[in-house]
């Protein structure tokens, strides 16, 4: 369960990592820019399997309204069809839930659930790879049949959650296509994969990402966005009333 | 009144099988009760003790710094002025240790398991092996550096055996994501409860992974001679560290030395800022309050189970009594017509009813105070699962005066409303109706 | 209970602050691929998405070119066995006092048009087995939705008002036409037939809602009852007040506070109105014939009384272990006083014979008792704990009480419940009423009764 928020959280912080590279410095402030989405709202279709070893994959899909500004998301589950039409409506720390099959708001202010949860520090807040992370080196490499950068950063600070991230970044557009990243003591936790991109806007986003929870064999998940879009959302969407309007 | 109380007491007798049975009702649920209660009480003089020795200490220090993002860092990162200030205390010291602390979760073949892991200089506290008792493995095996001790309960569920490799995810104290792996070394007797505390592993290892310095830990325990000494040994050491380093207040408590979750809750939400670290003084007695609240619970617990036993009897009392007064329908309509009034017929159902009580209540505290007896004579050795409830491997019951004779008085409120119904049925009859209907 | 499939709004929170994780089987999709060289086999990574219009996400939800039609289906057998008294006669478990074979087919179907962005129109019928009897059958939502200027939302048909916050008990639920059933929730109330106008106040999550509620189809303009509410959101608590007025009724006030101390939450409803548009029975007797054996009071005696009502509730829900935990205080200042109600049950008590002769009928005056002593308390509470994969997996642990403080009686539901696979599941419960002889729940159940039902779910499910 926590695994699927931790993957929803940092989603957003992997979208649009793009620009010409020339040098590493300059690639990190690219994907910093385009990883910058405060000033924008943001809505897709987010599409999420898990795989579990022993278990049957499950698959969850959800529309997602955000509008990181103001800290707001409006969610609507789709799938599993038992949940679907169930909503849900955050704004800081508070946090609605409408049920249509009572017709019914509730409303909780919990937030240690999200503070407990694998999603930490930099998967929940916005933060910037420049300012967080020196590189320690830059070769190049090949993943698949496409060339790319690979970044070796290592932490600045000690308060970010990877002391070491490694970041395989593509040469002729910069766009981040796989990441590793390493606790303290120099594991692998996770893999991220970044296969498929969309452009919008001019701007570029992954539309596909795969995570290997490497501390775990066989626990993976996928996300794949659809309908994505950067287009400014009505106020209204940000409503308890919207919620209800849209609900099955 | 006494002609009354003395048919009450011959009717008694006079049915002997019922009396017993329902008298025996009440005295299996008094025991059961009294067990409960006497257990409650020695529970948290035993568990302080016990507690004192497994968490190293009876006054213990820990220092916090502000790290990045404002975050709480727990460390204390250079504690000369500690030991001098305990020194100068002139508390009666029998040792002091020093110990890192974690929650992680520990990985192992596809299971995962959150738990805390203690990290302790074991060259130095030699106590401990004579404390925790290993089920398998062996205390030589954690001179390795990665060597773990797990409770029975946890390597259950996780399944691994001594010579396993697990891994730990955890987070430094500084918030980052950090894995390591540590070597199974050995497998404790479970402790009940407690078990999730007592997991063991070398501090400089616990250390390195908490992102520390090898001469740095997060808590020093200190242990005196004795509980006895931990309030005025706490505040002598209080005042000499107060000349030499940042403190935080000693903990807001209640007169009864507790403090309740609430105030806990504002406190941690006031936003206080420093430089350095700043250190917060606590007893066993402060750790403890939540002991109190075990047994409150375990207090709470023979209180309601008093009340579900008794709802029970209390319909079996009822609905005999019920019976009772049809079978001597004929017996009171007699004793109506030589001129007993309503309120003695009364009477003579209640008084029934409250010796029973009595009778059977008296009995069960006795029978508690046998079978206590009986129990505490057991010795179930130190590496019993319970060794934590018990003083020198024994159970052991003090039973409060006071709740003993509540017990009673409830017992014999709750019999009494439970015959009120059919004695008040009896007391309505009137001679006549009564004799007619006689069988 | 809740049938399963269905999230509780408290699991169902927990899950949104962990994310959306939710879980289902894997349907038409296919498993990812994990193989680096198989991703990144051709450089061909990037897909261009058309640039979309302001707002064509929340369209394509708020409009549509066809009527969406959905609905659920339920069905379940539920054989059960019922001894009185066993702890006074012994229990022979080959020898119910009561047993019985139930079987329940119900559905509810609905459509939802939205031929705008700005109007939608849903209706929804229920009908459960057997089909001809006509109650059985009946339109349980009928309503449009419009809106003005994105700032004023409409709704008016038939539609669910749900104005307390209170999960087992809620007073301030005084529009629809049905109460909170404590054995059921989460259940759907029917409501009445209202316009509802909702304005979000801009900027913020605070909300305005006002009602009229329409109670017939023939009815004078001044009967119309009105109802508005505010709700705030101020530091992590959303709190509401509110007031009711109908001609002839009780006025209504009532204040709601929903928020969180730690990992917990806690609600509070309280509500004040000034009459009643209840009667007590003051007077049980054989001779009262014409009146149905009771004698009650005036509603307008009471016209310049006061009563509240009040209850608070905590809920507490851990995914991780999937314990969830709920519980509700209730005190009902409209409930009798101790004193009156031992009186009226003693009354109908003694004069047992009586009216059974005049009613002709033993169960009639079984009906009798319990319509008299039904919420006749003034002090409830309820309280659920459940855990799910008790012991092993897909098995959930469910233990319900519902306690009446005034009268000392409480009704106990422990229950097992597993899912074999989707569509069938089989949930094992007891039941077991205790209390005194005349405590409410003791009646209503026909005595201290200890009971054994299996319910077996057989293809229920949403469409």
């Amino acid at each position: 369960m926590k695994r699927i928020f931790a993957i929803v959280a940092i989603a957003l912080a992997a979208i649009g990592q793009a620009a010409v590279a020339q040098d590493a410095p300059a690639i990190l402030a690219e994907l910093d820019r385009l990883g910058d989405f405060s000033g924008v709202d943001f809505s897709a279709v987010y599409t999420i399997v898990s795989q579990k070893p022993g278990e049957k994959d499950t698959v969850t899909q959800v529309r997602m309204f955000r509008r990181d500004a103001r800290k707001q998301f409006a969610m609507l589950i789709v799938l599993p069809e038992v949940n679907k039409g169930q909503g849900y409506l955050r704004e800081d720390d508070n946090v609605w839930f409408y049920d249509p099959t009572s017709r019914k708001f509730s409303f909780s202010s919990i937030k240690e659930n999200i503070q407990n949860s694998e999603a930490k520090n930099s998967d929940l807040t916005q933060r910037s790879i420049l300012d967080d992370y020196d590189v320690s080196s830059v070769v190049e490499g090949v993943i698949g049949k496409i060339p790319v950068w690979i970044l070796d950063l290592t932490a600045k600070t000690k308060d970010v959650s990877y002391e070491r991230v490694v970041m395989h970044v593509r040469k002729d557009r910069t766009m981040l296509l796989k990441q590793e990243d390493y606790s303290v003591s120099g594991r692998l936790m996770r893999t991220s994969l970044y296969p498929k991109y969309a452009e919008i806007s001019g701007r570029l986003m992954p539309s596909q990402m795969l995570f290997i929870d490497e501390l775990n064999p066989g626990e993976r998940s996928q996300l794949t966005m659809t309908e994505q879009s950067l287009s400014a959302l009505p106020d209204k969407v940000f409503t308890k009333a919207f919620l209800e309007q849209v609900n099955k | 009144m006494n002609t009354i109380a003395n048919i009450a007491l011959r009717n008694l007798s006079r049915q002997k099988k019922r009396t017993i049975l329902l008298g025996s009702a009440i005295a299996f649920g008094v025991m059961i009760v009294t067990l409960i209660n006497g257990f409650a009480g020695a529970f948290s003089a035993n568990v302080a003790e016990n507690f004192s020795d497994l968490m190293a200490g009876h006054i213990f220090i820990s220092g916090t710094e502000k790290g990045p993002d404002d975050k709480d860092v727990s460390v204390i990162r250079d504690d000369r002025a500690l030991t001098s200030a305990v020194a100068a205390s002139g508390a009666p010291i029998r040792y002091v240790t020093r110990r890192s602390a974690f929650s992680g979760t520990l990985i192992f073949e596809g299971k995962k398991l959150r738990t805390n892991v203690d990290g302790a200089d074991l060259e130095k506290e030699t106590f401990l092996r004579d404390r925790l008792l290993l089920k398998a493995g062996s205390w030589d095996a954690m001179a390795e550096g990665n060597a773990l001790i797990l409770s029975e309960k946890i390597a259950r569920k996780l399944n691994v055996d001594v010579g396993d490799n697990l891994l730990v995810q955890l987070q430094t104290a500084t918030g980052q994501n950090n894995v390591g792996e540590f070597r199974l070394a050995g497998i404790s007797f479970d402790t009940g409860i407690f078990g999730q505390m007592m997991s063991y592993a070398n501090l400089a290892y616990v250390n390195e992974l908490l992102g520390l310095a090898p001469g740095e830990y997060q808590t020093m325990g200190i242990m005196l001679d004795g509980l006895k000494h931990t309030e005025s040994a706490a505040a002598g050491i209080y005042d000499k560290l107060s000349g030499s380093v940042q403190l935080f207040e000693r903990g807001a408590k209640g007169s009864d030395g507790a403090e309740t979750p609430f105030q806990a809750l504002i406190r941690q939400q006031k936003k206080e800022s420093w430089e350095g670290v700043r250190y917060r003084l606590f007893t066993i007695n402060e750790v403890l309050s939540q002991i109190k609240q075990i047994v409150a619970a375990l207090d709470t617990t023979a209180a309601v189970i008093l009340v579900v036993l008794f709802v029970i009897i209390m319909v079996g009392i009822a609905n005999t009594f019920s019976m009772v007064m049809f079978e001597r329908i004929g017996e009171i309509g007699t004793m109506r017509a030589l001129g007993v009034q309503r309120g003695g017929v009364r009477s003579m159902f209640l008084f029934e009813a409250l010796f029973l009580a009595l009778g059977g209540a008296v009995a069960g505290i006795a029978l508690a105070l046998v079978a206590m007896g009986v129990i505490s004579l057991f010795d179930f050795g130190m590496d019993s699962p319970a060794f934590l409830i018990m003083r020198n491997g024994h159970l052991s019951f003090f039973l409060p005066p006071l709740r003993a004779v509540g017990n009673v008085a409830i017992i014999a409120v709750l019999t009494l409303i439970a015959v009120a119904s059919p004695a008040g049925k009896a007391a309505r009859l009137t001679p006549a109706e009564a004799l007619r209907t006689q069988k | 209970m809740t049938t399963s499939g269905r999230l509780s709004p408290a699991a169902a929170l927990t899950v949104l602050v962990l994310g959306l994780a939710l879980a289902t089987p894997a349907v038409a999709q296919d498993s990812p691929s994990f193989n680096e060289d198989d991703l990144f086999g051709s450089g061909d990574v990037v897909e261009v998405v058309a640039e979309s219009e302001r707002g064509s996400a929340m369209e394509s939800l708020l409009s549509s070119d066809v009527a969406r039609l959905g609905g659920s289906i339920s069905g379940s057998v539920t054989p059960s066995w019922k001894w009185f008294d066993p702890w006074a006669d012994g229990l022979d478990p080959t020898s119910p006092d009561s047993y019985g074979l139930e079987p329940a087919l119900s559905a509810l179907v609905y459509f939802d048009g939205r031929p705008s962005q700005s109007t939608r129109f849903y209706g929804s019928v229920k009908t459960a087995w057997p089909f001809d009897d006509a109650d059985n059958t009946r339109v349980f939502e009928l309503f449009s939705d419009f809106s003005w200027n994105d700032s004023l939302y409409f709704r008016f048909g038939k539609q669910t008002i749900n104005w307390g916050v209170g999960y087992f008990f809620s007073p301030a639920n005084v529009m629809n036409l049905q109460t909170i059933d404590v054995l059921d929730p989460g259940a759907q109330l029917e409501g009445p037939v209202a316009l509802r106008v909702n304005y979000p106040v801009p900027g913020t999550q605070h909300n305005l809602w006002a009602y009229a509620v329409f109670d017939s189809a023939d009815m004078k303009p001044e009967e119309t009852a009105l109802a508005a509410k505010a709700e705030f959101v101020y530091g992590g608590w959303e709190l509401g007040v509110g007031g009711y007025y109908k001609k002839d009724d009780p006025i209504r006030g009532m204040l709601t506070a929903v928020g969180s101390v730690g990992q917990i939450s806690v609600f509070g409803e309280a509500t004040l109105q000034l009459g009643t548009s209840r009667t007590w029975v003051t007077e049980v007797s054989s001779a009262l014939v014409s009146t149905n054996f009771v004698t009650t009071t005036d509603t307008a005696d009471y016209d310049d009384t006061v009563f509240f009502k009040g209850t608070t509730g905590l809920s507490y829900s851990n995914s991780e272990s999937g314990i969830t935990v709920m519980g509700q205080y209730l005190f009902d200042g409209e409930g009798y006083s101790n004193a009156d109600r031992d009186d009226r049950i003693t009354e109908a008590r003694d004069d047992e014979a009586a009216i059974k002769s005049l009613l002709g009928d033993d169960a009639l005056y079984s009906l009798f008792l319990k319509g008299l002593i039904l919420n006749s308390g003034r002090h409830y509470a309820a309280a659920s704990f459940s855990k799910s994969d008790f012991l092993v997996d897909d098995l959930s642990f469910t233990m319900f009480a519902v306690g009446n403080l005034s009268d000392f009686s409480a009704y106990l539901k422990p229950s097992l419940s597993y899912a074999f696979f989707d569509g069938m599941s089989i949930s094992l419960s007891t039941l077991f009423a205790v209390g005194f002889d005349s405590g409410e729940y003791v009646v209503l159940n026909d005595g201290r009764a200890f009971g054994v039902s299996i319910a077996l779910t057989l293809g229920s499910g949403a469409f």
